[in-house]
């Protein structure tokens, strides 16, 4: 396998060692390492923009093999955004090539004097001058370093003007449609002085067994087309999950102030996207499924706006939660959000709550300098440009709500937080009142946020039988979404399932996250057996997501969190109005019970520390360590 | 099997009186076939699972009458997308305006007048 580049932006010095064959059983690759290297690398209360933060990134085990869906890679650093754990995930094309250019991972530290970029190619690492891109926003700057280096295939990751003024929540891009959004990520990036990074390579990755990895991919392709969950995502992409928000009442109406939203009407739709806005369909490295829409307006004022996206993140937050349902205005922001760097999901949350503020008279236009409406296409465009100028209103945000939050109401900050729903510092990504298996996932998430992408058991919106869910995971959980019993190993087996794909690099989308029909634990043991020599049983593989994800725990309790911080946000607390689920919402005492039953199941203590037994049983007793 | 007609759309079928019928199930009821109900879908509303005819786009669900638009993606695959009316449908699941609703203000201004008149503006 290939090894890890140690780059010092300080010294322009590059020490490149190898992993370890313990380190890549324990802990596979991608996220898994990723997590093992940020937990010996950041010490306790270190500052996010510190030279000192290790900004890594990390390819999966998977990743750039025929593999389906191999396309992804992480990136890890002491958020800026939360202060906590900084993770993100990203497809494309930068991971595959990043292994095709000689290295699995990359660590980075220090802060280089002047704007850089690095250009990597087979093997070689190179510093590159990259004042010239002061000005250009990130689709150009992805332009700019392929055109200067010569390739059109070169695969670049690189941050935004955001990025650049050090917005707390910068994502890094590798192509449009392609980022890794939270945390902070590109802010660590632009506080290092390193504004992208360049890779290319024709370096094959080693695999012990090519004809068994071979034969397994044709397997799972068989298996992932057949599904209904390959066939609706492969029309509208994660769009259906707006189709599916909006019908079951799960929208984040106005800041998650109401379930249902009437704006939009019949143009909020899915079929009326792919119908009058999309020209073509984009995919990430060997995927058969192709989510990505890329849109086209074809008349009015903004005819001729082209770009990739927008995915759910943009319909449901920036129309559901902004309190729009216009097409226009969310692929405005998208491409706004995408040309400055900006995450989506934070940016549209942080609208989301000044529009309320507003709303409920705690904020008028002596401080906002303009009328904050909910839905208004003037007020969100604007914002976003605010944020990553740091101008003007907007710019009282670009620090993270918690210091907006302090500038806004001083000493009464902490009685107004509750309109920012947040978990562990981020603003949550959906609405889990009714579903209390997704509801103590997203409490413990890891990097906070709710994160739908750290654990989403989403076959409990799904209705089926006890013993379907039996053969599934391995035991019966209720079929009634609102229901507590039973739901805390649920979670915990999508956890491993989404701790083990990150670490492979393979997207969610062919993974039991998306549909039950589709790859778990059974059919990716298989693929890493013939990648690695050795067999893994599921039981080994769901054992190493177990080990990430209490690495990543450990980190959090040196942190300073513990239970207190596996929450959910106060809103949650208030009914649903509107639709089938009308009513459900967060018991305050059922769930307390149903994180008891979570932190056994994991065994970790009534607080939510991991035991010296199950530490030692996943061997993280001697962390931190130094496989490296 | 009959041979489907892409261009061939339900209001045509219409004025054969067919009323939201495919081409695929009119070409079947001509011919004297009786329609197959193989494909299962859960209502989005009641959550109830019924089963639906090959081909047809718009289903009514036999537990709570709420009219749906099925996606499918080939004869044996298809999935509830969106209901017949998304206003019909919010309607019916609220009953009231949740933007009104939410301009809760005691004393509200004259720009939240505005939108409790006229609604959210663009």
């Amino acid at each position: 396998m290939n090894p890890i580049a140690f780059i010092n932006l300080s010294t322009q010095k590059v020490v490149v060692k190898p992993i370890s064959e313990k380190l890549r059983l324990l802990y596979l690759g991608g996220r898994g390492i990723n997590m093992y290297l940020l937990y010996n690398y950041v010490r306790e209360g270190l500052d996010p923009f510190s030279p000192d933060n290790p900004l890594i990134f990390g390819a999966g085990l998977l990743t750039g093999t025929h593999g389906m869906a191999t396309a992804r890679f992480n990136i890890s650093a002491k958020s800026p955004e939360s202060g906590n754990l900084g993770d993100s995930n990203s497809g494309g094309f930068f991971g595959p090539e990043l292994r095709f250019a000689g290295y699995d991972h990359l660590l980075i530290q220090g802060r280089s004097p002047s704007p850089v970029y690095l250009w990597i190619h087979d093997g070689e690492i190179e510093f590159r001058d990259a004042s010239h891109l002061k000005e250009y926003n990130l689709p150009q700057t992805l332009d700019a370093i392929r055109a200067e280096l010569g390739d059109p295939d070169i695969q670049v990751a690189a941050i935004g003007p955001a990025g650049r003024k050090l917005v707390a929540f910068a994502n890094v891009m590798c192509t449009i449609g392609n980022a890794a959004g939270r945390t902070g990520m590109g802010t660590v990036m632009g506080s290092k002085n390193l504004w992208a990074i360049a890779v290319r390579g024709k370096q094959s990755i080693p695999i012990n067994n090519p004809e068994r990895l071979m034969k397994a991919a044709e397997k799972q392709y068989r298996q992932i087309t057949q599904t209904k969950g390959y066939k609706a995502t492969a029309l509208y992409g994660t769009l259906m999950r707006l189709a599916i928000s909006r019908t079951q009442g799960q929208e984040p109406a106005l800041n998650y102030q109401y379930n249902m939203l009437e704006s939009g009407g019949e143009e909020f739709d899915p079929e009326v996207f792919i119908q009058k806005y999309e020209y073509g369909k984009m995919s990430c490295f060997n995927c058969p499924v192709h989510t990505k829409h890329l849109h086209r307006v074809p008349s009015g004022e903004h005819k001729g706006l082209t770009g990739s996206g927008p995915e759910y993140g943009g319909a449901g937050y920036f129309g559901s939660s902004c309190g729009t349902g216009d097409w226009v205005t969310i692929i405005e922001c998208w491409d706004l959000s995408n040309q400055y760097g900006l995450d989506i999901l934070t940016t549209a949350g942080y609208i989301a709550w000044v529009m309320e503020l507003y709303q409920r008279e705690l904020i008028d236009e002596s401080i906002t300098g303009m009328p904050i409406r909910w839905g208004d296409h003037d007020t969100m465009t604007t914002l976003i440009h605010q944020m990553a100028r740091r101008e003007g209103f907007g710019g009282i945000l670009s620090d993270g709500w918690q210091k907006a939050n302090l500038k806004l109401f001083g000493e009464k900050a902490k009685e107004y937080e509750r309109y920012i729903p947040t978990i562990k510092g981020m603003t949550v990504d959906q609405d889990t009142r009714g579903t209390k298996a997704m509801a103590v996932g997203a409490a413990t998430a890891s990097r906070g946020g709710g994160c739908h992408l750290r654990s989403r058991f989403t076959m409990e919106e799904m209705d089926l039988p006890p013993e379907a869910t039996k053969k599934i995971i391995g035991r019966p959980v209720p079929s009634d979404p609102d229901s507590y019993e039973g739901k805390a190993y649920p979670a915990i087996w999508m956890e491993r399932l989404c701790a083990v794909g990150d670490a492979l690099g393979i997207c969610r989308f062919v993974t039991k996250w998306l549909s039950p029909g589709l790859l778990g634990f059974n059919e990716l043991a298989e693929a890493v057996s013939a990648v690695t020599g050795y067999e893994f049983t599921p039981e080994r593989l769901m054992e190493a997501g177990e080990r990430i994800s209490n690495l990543e725990r450990l980190f959090l309790i040196r942190e300073g969190l513990d239970r207190k911080d596996d929450r959910v946000p106060e809103r949650f607390y208030e009914p649903w109005q509107y639709g089938y689920q009308k009513g459900s919402c967060i018991d305050k005492e059922k769930f307390e019970t149903l994180l008891d039953e979570y932190y056994k199941e994991q065994g970790w203590d009534a607080e939510g520390i991991p035991t010296r037994e199950t530490l030692e049983r996943l061997e993280l007793g001697e962390e931190p360590s130094h496989l490296i | 099997m009959a041979e489907i007609v892409p261009d061939f759309r339900r209001d045509d079928v219409w004025i054969l009186g067919f009323p939201g019928m495919t081409f695929l199930e009119v070409a079947l009821i001509l011919k004297g076939g009786e329609m197959e109900e193989k494909v299962e879908v859960r209502c989005r509303s009641c959550h109830h699972r019924f089963k639906v005819p090959s081909g047809r786009e718009l289903v009514e669900c036999p537990t709570c009458s709420q009219k749906w638009r099925l996606k499918w993606f080939d004869e044996t695959t298809a999935t509830i997308l969106a209901p017949e009316s998304w206003v019909e449908f919010q309607a019916k699941m609220k009953g009231v305006n949740p933007v009104r609703n939410s301009i809760g203000a005691a004393n509200p201004t004259a720009e939240q007048r505005d939108i409790i008149s006229n609604g959210v503006k663009k």
